[in-house]
């Protein structure tokens, strides 16, 4: 008995897994859910829609096709397998015969699979539309047995199938579990134990409903909201491409969030997405809103084609908008005609000239000071706008002036050419004091040219530190030398093999304030100098100037301020000189010294040759390239640039402060557009204009022919797949996988829904709420479906193991983003401030530089203080390089749209969650709230942490198990106080002195092991 | 992994945990995660998929050594000494035949010849040439196969290192290591599948940036993105522990972990718990095992001599080649180096060489190291860039300074070990290396023979995403027959 009832669970185990039924005789077989997925995925890339690829002109995908006579053969007979031409070919013994043929790559029909086709054809061969291209139809709410446990339709619907698969729901799950599951999925943030409590303590009926209502009005619901969001609208702070520049889209971002908030129903929040600039009166508002179709890469790589990148981006914006409100994957059709579904390529560019006619240069043209392209706009900052009004009109007359001053100095530039050549600055060379290294042992000593002579303990790397007293009117550059010497290796000028000393760094101090230097000009450098680096170092790589393989001659380089510098009574520079290119390739000997010549900087060859010509010969070139550098030189007109180039700056982060967002806009005269023949943006073929596949209607009577209407026609009741498709999605972020598995494929390969009946219910039901995104929600998380215990039976993971028909509640790993915000909810970090520009928390040095030209723009400007604690969704996205602390945990990388993201479970993960500074930081702060606040009693402050954390108190096993660890870990501790203070060191926010540093380290190591508890990375 | 494979699993581990609780104590508990007793889990970390590979593999592992940026066909491998003669003579359009540049010297009013710089000279009994830059390499070559006829369809470097990485130009698509994890995974379980490492080239400084989508795994489970090994910090991203927690703290802590995780496993059955446990300790595992691989300091005198003098430094290319081999040794079953600095627009004889002196004995030293060890036929390397360069000059010209633009019509490249047969060239160009006379070898066709090589039908190799079967071919790619031993 219990053998053979064991043996029917698992038969019907494997049935539900794959949620298409075998065969069995009694049964009607179900096209749309049996035979058009084997239809569909064997025949229909030669025998379907794509008319190029069709062969002997079968058609498949469609009734009239499969059923009418070719010749003498007939593929469909209905109630005729027998003589059905496809059940002939598809079962043929014969290879040569035999569909679908070896070369096409599809697997042969299994012998169910033939089963079923027969038995189709047998019971009449019935042919439906495929289930996602016809309307919703209007369901009746099923009456299962157990009328108890139904709270709202949607249990209606899941018991009846659970009923008839002989299934019972599980019990409700515990309150606290429940209550940190809903606050999770709503905000993307733990209970605190305040809330936890006062859930268990609420008797009344409503509890549970009043807790989804907060949930549902807290601003964190947004921000958690608008996550999938931003993913499917592949919203990123970079454009994407090679340098990967970046842009400015946040208030975009923030639109999102705030929508979410409040409640913008979900046709307006299309329709304000697509076309908000073409609604009448358009508000500012309604036109950040069109950023949705801004936010695709951008390439902006030197010797990118516009043409080409102008097609990409229309690619991006049809697929993109095919994969969130219709589920299909219209980008399949950009290089010919769809192979599964009925999307042909007129319609793929059809719909892409609606996207057409934005004023924008493929490659992104000039951006504005954000790093923005065309359209954009600029938002209100009253303040800001003062500031730079104030700021341009300085600019200007410093402009004037110097123009002036130009016209004056040219008159010098004869005199100059004369004797440029010939000319040598007069360097002053400073006497050094306060000679030190940072390494012990190295010995400066003077030699009598005023240079030093480096001597003593050689390291592999250093920085030498200088001091010199100087009186000055006009210091307009500094010269470094490296001088050979007889004592150095090989007679070089430097300690390193073959007398190699390397430049890496230099800094100026005056008076303790650091100068800034412009430029830095070599007499000499070798091939693997790179001497801009002496001015700018990175950490990843420690080069400068070298002179290899010339180490037995002097060289120099000359160093120039922004601004000349002025020191007339005498001050104190501070040199600092780096010498970190390892190997011990330290500066042998060097000498410093100043000058005020207006022309400092050895002749740059080109200037060098021009001057070498007599003026009547030279080119017109020749004589641009010799005024352009003779005019920079005069120190009137240094001293007027650098004003210039101060007020340049001021009105540059004035303007700076005014944020902009990319938008759309509609060109008064369209562009044209065309059919790309393969989809290559030089083989334009047929003209087309804007429009919707035929197979799903027309634009709405009246609706314009551009965005508008296309917005409108998205969210029309006729259109049979936005309400279906963006239901499933907020069904995925409940249950961890949509009714329809592949969220982003409705088409007819995709899954077939778990629960036809329901799905088409709750669309029906989100359109005539009037799209009220809430009510969807609250719907959802109020059904007793959703409030199910998570705990599985060794019966239900045989029989259903990836839970589809919902006898038990989901349990999965949090998204990457909640993972983090709850650490820092718990441990009291949080810094819940709404919207604004990105924020830079966390993230292991180099990870930029690593894998960028060297440029300002490569380096991580960590944030500083609260912008290290705020949510996940305002971390800078850089796509090339995306936060990897978040794409640890699977969040995508915002190049293109994701609709659902993979979900996966790897050794990195466990490594992040164990050592990244994020959380060994949300440790430290989650074990100092543990002692505050937890009580005297090691149990009580482990039981609150883990409250903080988990959202219920441990069991005793669990707390017995924390106790022990604890303790032993403080054993150590105490023996070892430095380890213990060293991990109290991780992380920038304070340390309360109250606590001594055994204990806290040991509870640190004990929050750490609650952050990294399986339940607590997962809702279940 | 399959539920319902996870499932098995659990239930004997839960027998395995059951035994501990009933009183066998703290101390079995811990040997309970030690990775022998692991058998089962640990066996099933990098699976193979089922049938594959399709038939006996030439080569157990790839060690792709791109070098990013493109290096120059005619200066390295392509010589074109009749050049010499068209200096500065405007490129004729039937070579050109209007074909389209980047953007960079589309509207260079001229298009002047520059000839390479450098010599060529013949080495092997098949007379393979190569230029003087790449003295290293002329002694391996009876082990290398040079092609010359290959070609891409993108222009600029994104999307054409995307491409050659993805067999799409758009971003999404699994990169052939993730592939390659996925198909065949990985033969050593403390360590990944697929590892990445980067050096900077010393021709040209301010080169070609890299971005993490040329590791990653598109569509494919994220398990098989590529791990990138970094010479700062930690190797591994977060792999060592925070200041102030030593090896007894940390497996104190994890022991914990485990406990309450089983725990929670006992009352929720969900085989994913099951999994987070073993990830935790392939995570211990790799605390050990990579700053093990990564300490190249344990190797011989000889070996840095073998690789030459950058070897020494960490994050060098060459240091980065012994790091290969190790990886190699540790069954690593594909190893990605990136080396930049090869976007040479303009000085091409002063920034080529020493990009050259980069790679040049490194790489001859890989070949050399492997074919030692009796690893080389089991090894299948492959030096090449994104695309090639143009014989046009960009910018000014003069008989000792030229630059080139990109060229994605024909480029060399050189494979070599498992599977490849070694000592021939294969292809040619015109005269000007700028279109392909004969056997050209796409991208596509590459790839399918690698795949070849590792045993894969390239054909079979899908991952079925938004209702379609996906391939590193797309829906092209021969297996070019010649280039096989």
């Amino acid at each position: 008995m219990l053998a053979s009832n064991l043996f029917r669970w698992l038969c019907a185990g494997l049935c539900v897994a794959s949620l298409t039924c075998s065969v069995a005789a009694t049964t009607k077989v179900d096209f749309n859910k049996d035979v058009r997925s084997i239809l569909s995925d064997r025949c229909y890339s030669c025998h379907g829609p794509d008319e190029s690829n069709r062969k002997v002109g079968l058609r498949l995908d469609l009734e009239a096709g499969a059923k009418k006579a070719r010749g003498t053969r007939t593929p469909v007979i209905p109630g005729d397998p027998a003589n059905s031409e496809i059940v002939k070919r598809i079962s043929a013994e014969k290879p040569g015969m035999r569909m679908p043929p070896v070369a096409s790559g599809r697997k042969a029909l299994t012998e169910n699979e033939i089963a079923i086709i027969k038995k189709w054809i047998a019971q009449g061969a019935d042919w439906q539309s495929h289930w996602a291209f016809v309307p919703p139809r209007q369901q009746i709410i099923p009456r299962p047995r157990n009328r108890m446990w139904v709270k709202n339709p949607i249990d209606a619907f899941v018991l009846a199938r659970l009923e008839r698969e002989g299934l019972a729901p599980s019990p409700e799950a515990d309150r606290a579990r429940l209550l940190r599951r809903v606050a999770l999925d709503l905000t993307g943030l733990p209970p605190t134990p305040a809330e936890v409590n006062a859930f268990e303590l609420d008797g009344s009926p409503k509890a549970y409903e009043k807790v989804v209502d907060r949930l549902l009005a807290s601003p964190r619901y947004g921000e958690h909201m608008a996550t999938a969001w931003l993913d499917a609208a592949r919203y990123a702070d970079t454009h994407g491409y090679q340098v990967d520049p970046e842009k400015q889209m946040w208030a975009w971002r923030d639109w999102v969030i705030g929508a979410f908030n409040k409640n913008m129903p979900f046709d307006r929040f299309t329709i304000e997405q697509i076309a908000g600039d073409l609604l009448p009166n358009a508000t500012l508002e309604q036109r950040i809103a069109t950023g949705f179709h801004r936010n695709h890469r951008i390439n902006t790589e030197a010797g990118s084609i516009a043409e080409e990148f102008q097609a990409e981006n229309l690619v991006d914006r049809v697929s993109t908008t095919g994969s969130v409100w219709l589920g299909l994957t219209i980008g399949c059709a950009r290089c010919h005609d769809h192979k599964y579904d009925p999307v042909t390529a007129h319609d793929f560019y059809s719909l892409s000239a609606f996207f057409n006619n934005v004023n924008e240069v493929g490659t992104g043209g000039i951006r504005d000071a954000r790093g923005n392209s065309q359209p954009v706009l600029k938002l209100p900052a009253p303040e800001a706008e003062a500031e730079l009004a104030a700021a341009d009109a300085k600019l200007k007359m410093a402009q004037a002036e110097l123009k002036e001053v130009e016209a004056k100095v040219v008159a010098g530039q004869e005199a100059w050419e004369k004797q440029a050549l010939a000319f040598h600055p007069y360097w002053r060379t400073l006497a050094l004091t306060d000679l030190s290294a940072e390494n012990a042992g190295i010995l400066f000593t003077e030699q009598s040219d005023g240079s030093t002579l480096v001597i003593g303990a050689r390291p592999a790397k250093t920085i030498y530190n200088a001091s010199a007293i100087v009186k000055a009117a006009n210091i307009t550059a500094f010269r470094f030398e490296l001088i050979p010497d007889r004592s150095l290796p090989s007679g070089g000028s430097g300690r390193g093999t073959n007398g190699k000393g390397v430049l890496t760094h230099f800094e100026v101090e005056e008076s303790g304030k650091k100068l800034d230097l412009a430029r830095i000009t070599a007499d000499y450098s070798s091939a693997e100098s790179v001497i801009n680096l002496v001015l700018r170092p990175m950490q990843q790589l420690k080069r400068g100037w070298a002179v290899d393989p010339q180490f037995n001659r002097p060289h120099y380089v000359v160093i120039e301020p922004s601004q000349v510098t002025s020191s007339e009574n005498g001050s104190r520079f501070t040199f600092h000189i780096g010498n970190e290119y390892g190997e011990g390739a330290l500066i042998g000997r060097f000498r410093l010294s100043i000058t005020e010549s207006e022309y400092p900087e050895p002749l740059p060859g080109a200037v060098a040759k021009a001057l070498a010509i007599a003026a009547a010969d030279r080119t017109a070139d020749q004589k641009r390239e010799l005024r352009r550098f003779y005019i920079t030189h005069p120190m009137e007109r240094r001293r007027t640039a650098e004003r210039v180039a101060k007020l340049d700056g001021e009105r540059k982060r004035a303007e700076a402060k005014i944020p902009t967002t990319m938008v759309m806009n509609e060109m008064s005269s369209p562009r044209d557009t065309f059919l790309l023949v393969r989809g290559a943006y030089d083989k334009p073929g047929e003209k087309v204009a804007p429009g919707v596949p035929a197979f799903l209607g027309s634009l709405p009577d009246g609706a314009p022919k551009n965005r508008l209407g296309l917005a409108k026609w998205l969210v029309s009741p006729s259109n049979p797949l936005t309400a279906r498709v963006a239901v499933n999605r907020y069904w995925q972020e409940y249950f961890g996988t949509g009714l329809v598995k592949t969220s982003e494929d409705f088409g007819s390969q995709g899954d077939a829904p778990s629960h036809p009946e329901l799905l088409d219910w709750l669309a029906g039901k989100f359109v005539s709420s009037g799209w009220d995104v809430k009510a969807m929600q609250k719907l959802i998380v109020m059904s007793a479906t959703y409030r199910q215990s998570s705990k599985a039976t060794p019966l239900l993971l045989k029989k259903d193991p990836e839970n589809r028909l919902l006898a038990r509640g989901s349990r999965f790993r949090l998204p990457a983003e909640s993972i983090r915000d709850q650490a820092l909810a718990a441990s009291g970090l949080l810094a819940e401030k709404l919207g604004g520009p990105p924020v830079k928390p966390y993230q292991p040095a180099g990870l930029w530089e690593q894998l960028s030209v060297f440029d300002d723009r490569v380096l991580y400007d960590q944030s500083k203080g609260a912008d290290l604690y705020r949510r996940s969704v305002y971390t800078f996205w850089k796509r090339t390089v995306p936060p990897p602390g978040l794409t640890t945990f699977d969040a995508p990388t915002r190049e293109f749209c994701v609709v659902a993201r993979t979900r996966s479970s790897t050794p990195l993960q466990a490594l992040a969650l164990l050592n990244d500074e994020t959380y060994t930081e949300a440790s430290r702060k989650l074990a100092e709230r543990m002692l505050k606040e937890g009580g005297e009693l090691p149990s009580q402050r482990l039981g609150y942490g883990f409250k903080l954390a988990a959202a219920r108190a441990p069991s005793a096993a669990e707390l017995l198990v924390l106790q022990a660890g604890l303790e032993r870990r403080l054993t150590q501790y105490r023996k070892d106080f430095t380890s213990a203070e060293a991990l109290l060191s991780t992380g920038e926010s304070a340390r309360d002195p109250k606590f001594g540093a055994a204990e806290l380290a040991a509870y640190t190591t004990a929050a750490s092991v609650i952050l990294n508890l399986d339940e607590v990375v997962t809702r279940q | 992994m399959t539920p319902l494979r996870e499932l098995d699993l659990m239930l004997t581990r839960r027998q395995l945990f059951g035994r501990a609780a009933s009183g066998v104590g703290t101390a079995a508990l811990a040997s309970l995660v030690n990775p022998q007793l692991f058998g089962a889990t640990k066996a099933a970390a990098h699976p193979a998929l089922p049938g594959f590979p399709n038939y006996a593999p030439k080569a157990k592992r790839i060690i792709y050594l791109h070098q990013s940026g493109a290096p120059s066909q005619m200066d390295l491998f392509d010589p074109k000494p009749q050049l010499a003669d068209r200096f500065a003579q405007e490129l004729p359009d039937s070579i050109r035949r209007g074909q389209r540049l980047t953007g960079m010297t589309s509207k260079q009013k001229t298009f002047p010849v520059a000839p390479s710089k450098f010599q060529f000279a013949q080495y092997g009994p098949n007379g393979t040439w190569l230029s003087e830059l790449l003295p290293h390499t002329s002694k391996i070559v009876n082990e290398i196969c040079v092609v010359k006829s290959m070609y891409t369809e993108a222009i600029n470097h994104d999307p054409a290192i995307t491409f050659i990485q993805t067999g799409s130009q758009v971003a999404g698509r699994p990169c052939f290591g993730s592939w390659i994890s996925y198909g065949l995974g990985g033969a050593n379980q403390d360590l990944p599948a697929f590892v990445v490492m980067i050096s900077r080239g010393t021709g040209r400084r301010v080169d070609q940036p890299l971005y993490d989508r040329l590791w990653a795994s598109g569509f494919l489970p994220s398990k098989h993105q590529g791990v990138k090994f970094r010479s700062d910090g930690d190797p591994v991203l977060y792999l060592s522990n925070p200041p102030g927690v030593d090896a007894k703290v940390r497996r104190s802590m994890l022991d914990d972990i485990a406990r309450l995780n089983e725990i929670n496993l006992k009352a929720y059955a969900d085989p994913e718990i099951n999994a987070r446990i073993a990830q935790y300790e392939m995570a211990y595992r790799m605390q050990t095992s990579v700053p093990e691989l990564t300490a190249i300091s344990s190797e011989p005198e000889s070996t840095f001599e073998m690789y030459g003098p950058d070897s020494r430094k960490p994050g060098t290319y060459a240091s980065n080649c012994i790091l290969a081999r190790r990886l190699a040794e540790r069954g690593v079953r594909f190893i990605q180096l990136y080396h930049m600095g090869w976007d040479h627009h303009e000085g091409v004889p002063r920034q080529l060489p020493p990009q050259c002196m980069d790679t040049d004995q490194p790489s001859a030293a890989l070949v050399e190291d492997l074919k030692q060890r009796g690893m080389l036929d089991e090894t299948l390397i492959v030096w090449g860039g994104e695309f090639g360069r143009t014989v046009y000059c960009q910018g000014n010209l003069s008989r000792e300074n030229y630059g080139r633009d990109h060229h994605p019509r024909c480029y060399s490249l050189w494979m070599a070990g498992g599977g490849i047969k070694g000592g021939i060239s294969y292809g040619a160009t015109d005269d000007y290396s700028y279109n392909i006379v004969e056997n050209p070898v796409h991208v596509h066709d590459l790839n399918a023979t690698l795949l070849h090589c590792m045993g894969v039908d390239h054909t079979k190799l899908t991952y079925r995403y938004q209702g379609r079967d996906f391939r590193l071919t797309d829906v092209h790619g021969e297996v070019v027959k010649p280039l096989l031993a």
